[in-house]
């Protein structure tokens, strides 16, 4: 279904061919929404169509609420701005060929709301303040916060019939059906989740729509301070300097699909080409110990897999200074 | 006989040479390696001697400030405890901190803040510059806390786990001398917390979703929601966005007192700043390319844009009726996507200060720190009097007070 409701009304049955019409005979027109579901104070524009009409000979005449608001040879279009939450526009659409012939059309707008909220289960590190991406084999939860009024009256949602479409195919759908959960789009998938919400009566209706992109989990690293904790607010970019003979560090996987110390997670990490073993139990933080009297330049790796999802491929390397040297020597001493 | 007790004092006489000559052989080896030992020990630091906590700070930055010959004595340093008016930009601070937020005793305004590396409570008074330690009870690494009006604050740690804990700790009234024990009690884990009058309100995650409870008196449930990843930009009376994302369409939204959500606003790379007492809002919005802010002097009103760039989380209203803001603002374009890699604290900003009027729309500069300041300012708050604002600099979490008024 949709929001505008086309009430049409044939005064006189039509005779097989137009142009044997007399005039006053009254034919159809269609009437289009451009969005098909308008939001409120939204700014629309209306189109009619209608097959047995020549409308750009006509004489075309708009109705907002029984005021004429447009007249005008072949005016095919209305820009119309939409009303506040729960009102009701009445359009009628008058078109008049010069033979006489007459085509009318109507429709209501009833804007309404619809909000698309959704969250995914991928990793982000404790008080992260922003959203978590769709990472890897994560599952989505969708929320539709469905607007419907009459008036003043609010549509319960469980008088409420939502259909769920992922590009474009209906995946799930129910009386009162406003959360979701599904899962996400993999590596270089890209989904497009639209919710359709409509009052059971019909005459009420709104669509939302969002796109979601999946994403490998992106590998960051950060110091691990024995007195401050792990540092969130100062990730290792480029060439790190540090004055320190041993740092703790820890890579934070952002959006992947469990939490770190997961067993199913997989870390690989080498210092100055060496593979350095973490420890079992934290394997997302390692030691790096300078080597005697080194100063200069080496690179920390890390590549992340995981034993129970094989698209799961992350990995990054950052460079951290000893002193102010840049000659690449040993400079770390595996713990 | 006198042959046998010859032999008998030679080989005596003997075996104490050479034991004699074998304990000093043993002291030159220890007194030598005992210096070695010493001058490594001085080496790294171990001469400075065991952290005191005679003065009134006590503190990581004072330890640190002696210890290790931190930056100290400049105008800006809040370890200056003399008697003198802080400077109009001071670094209350310098080590890193969990929250911070004002409180009032008398007519007095007080900053409190909560140290990071210890969960020690401090008072600050900006008309003194003194810094003054309230608390005794160390906690470790404390990585977001919350000041309530009364002596109470909300601390949130990580365990071993990496499930983080919050804590509502509660201390003697500021009458009292000398330091305070901390008690604390659990609250459980909670995503995000503050304070609603005296009542503490946490975002708590469950199973089914999420909800916004209110501990204390008042106990109950304020919110409840399929959805988790909620961030609450009002608490007493509720506001609540979604979590931000470069370029990810958010929204806000009022809680009504009966549980439901009413729509704000939506836009992508969503943040928001909610006046204190109206329905005006600072909206900002990160395309992912450009950061952009928008004014919204009312509920239903037309927002309107500002000549400005920067996200509605650099940005604070001031208390009362009144329709002003305080933004800190990129001097440069920042990285982009922004929220995506500040939120990760890969990219940081220098930012000076903006007055806005959103009754005119006007965004005009209002303080510009020193060249060798880079202050990328976050958790912006103002005082009841409309003369100070307190904020973070997300570069190291140091906590820093700019006076509005010169």
């Amino acid at each position: 279904m949709r929001l505008l409701l086309f009430i049409l009304v044939i005064l006189f049955a039509l005779p097989v061919h137009a142009q044997e019409d007399a005039p006053g005979i009254e034919r159809i027109l269609s009437i289009t929404s451009n969005p098909t579901y308008p939001a409120p104070n939204e700014r629309i524009r209306l189109s009619i169509g209608g097959y047995a009409v020549d409308i750009d000979r006509s004489i075309v005449v708009w109705y907002v609420d029984n005021k004429e608001v447009s007249r005008g040879p072949g005016l095919r279009d209305l820009e119309l701005d939409v009303g506040a939450l729960g009102s009701v526009q009445r359009i009628r659409v008058f078109a008049e060929e010069p033979s006489g012939i007459i085509a009318i059309g109507e429709a209501e707008i009833r804007p309404t709301e619809v909000t698309l909220l959704w969250e995914t289960d991928s990793y982000t590190p404790p008080f992260y303040r922003g959203r978590a991406l769709a990472g890897s084999n994560s599952t989505i939860n969708a929320q539709a916060l469905a607007n419907l009024r009459r008036g003043t009256a609010t549509i319960s949602n469980n008088n409420i019939v939502y259909s769920w479409y992922r590009n474009g195919a209906l995946f799930a759908s129910g009386l009162g059906r406003s959360a979701v959960s599904f899962p996400g789009p993999r590596v270089f998938e890209t989904h497009r989740i639209e919710v359709v919400a409509e009052s059971v009566q019909g005459d009420l209706a709104g669509r939302a729509e969002m796109i979601l992109q999946g994403s490998d989990p992106q590998l960051e690293l950060y110091e691990h301070h024995p007195l401050f904790g792990t540092l969130y607010h100062r990730a290792f970019v480029g060439t790190v300097l540090t004055g320190e003979d041993e740092q703790k560090v820890a890579a934070v996987p952002f959006f992947a699909p469990t939490e770190p110390h997961n067993p199913s997670l997989v870390y690989n990490w080498s210092a100055a080409g060496r593979v350095v073993p973490p420890d079992s139990a934290t394997p997302d933080i390692i030691t790096l110990r300078r080597g005697p009297g080194f100063t200069g330049t080496g690179e920390v790796a890390l590549s992340l897999t995981s034993t129970s999802d094989i698209f799961l491929s992350a990995r990054n390397m950052w460079t951290i200074t000893f002193g102010d040297q840049t000659t690449f020597q040993n400079p770390f001493v595996t713990p | 006989m006198s042959d046998y007790e010859n032999i008998f004092k030679i080989v005596g006489g003997t075996a104490v040479a050479f034991l004699l000559f074998g304990l000093l052989g043993w002291y030159l080896f220890l007194s030598r390696n005992t210096s070695e030992l010493e001058s490594i020990g001085e080496s790294r630091g171990f001469s400075v001697g065991i952290p005191s906590f005679a003065g009134t700070r006590g503190s990581t930055i004072e330890n640190l400030a002696q210890g290790l010959a931190l930056q100290s004595g400049n105008a800006t340093d809040s370890t200056n405890t003399s008697d003198t008016r802080a400077p109009r930009l001071w670094v209350v601070n310098q080590t890193p901190v969990a929250g911070a937020g004002f409180i009032t005793n008398g007519s007095t305004t007080l900053i409190r803040f909560v140290e990071r590396s210890t969960g020690h409570v401090f008072d600050a008074n900006p008309e003194t510059s003194e810094v003054v330690r309230r608390t005794n009870t160390s906690l470790g690494p404390v990585y977001q806390a919350y000041v309530g009006s009364g002596e109470t604050v909300i601390l949130q740690t990580l365990g071993d786990d990496g499930i983080a804990r919050t804590l509502l700790g509660t201390f003697g009234t500021t009458t009292e001398e000398g330091l305070q024990d901390l008690d604390t009690i659990e609250l459980g884990s909670a995503m995000e917390a503050g304070f609603s009058g005296e009542d503490a309100v946490l975002l708590t995650k469950s199973e089914t979703g999420s909800a916004v409870v209110k501990a204390g008196e008042s106990e109950g449930i304020l919110f409840s929601s399929p959805l988790s990843h909620w961030h609450m930009a009002r608490i007493d009376t509720l506001v609540l966005t979604e979590r931000s994302a470069s370029n990810i369409v958010g929204s806000a939204f009022h809680v009504t007192p009966q549980g439901t959500l009413t729509k704000i606003t939506s836009a992508p790379g969503l943040t928001l700043a909610v006046h204190p007492t109206t329905d005006a809002y600072l909206i900002g919005s990160d395309t992912g390319r450009a950061l952009a802010l928008s004014v919204q002097p009312g509920r239903d009103a037309t927002s309107v844009a500002l000549d400005i760039q920067t996200t509605a989380e650099k940005c604070v209203w001031a208390p009362g009726t009144s329709l002003t803001a305080y933004c800190g603002v990129p001097q440069e374009p920042p990285a982009t996507p922004f929220l995506d890699l500040w939120y990760r604290g890969k990219t940081h900003t220098d930012d000076s200060w903006f007055v806005i009027e959103s009754s005119t729309g006007s965004a005009e500069p209002l303080f510009t720190p020193p060249s060798d300041t880079d202050l990328d300012v976050e958790n912006p708050m103002v005082d009841e009097s409309a003369r100070y604002i307190l904020f973070t600099n997300a570069r190291d979490k140091s906590l820093w007070l700019l006076r509005i008024i010169e």
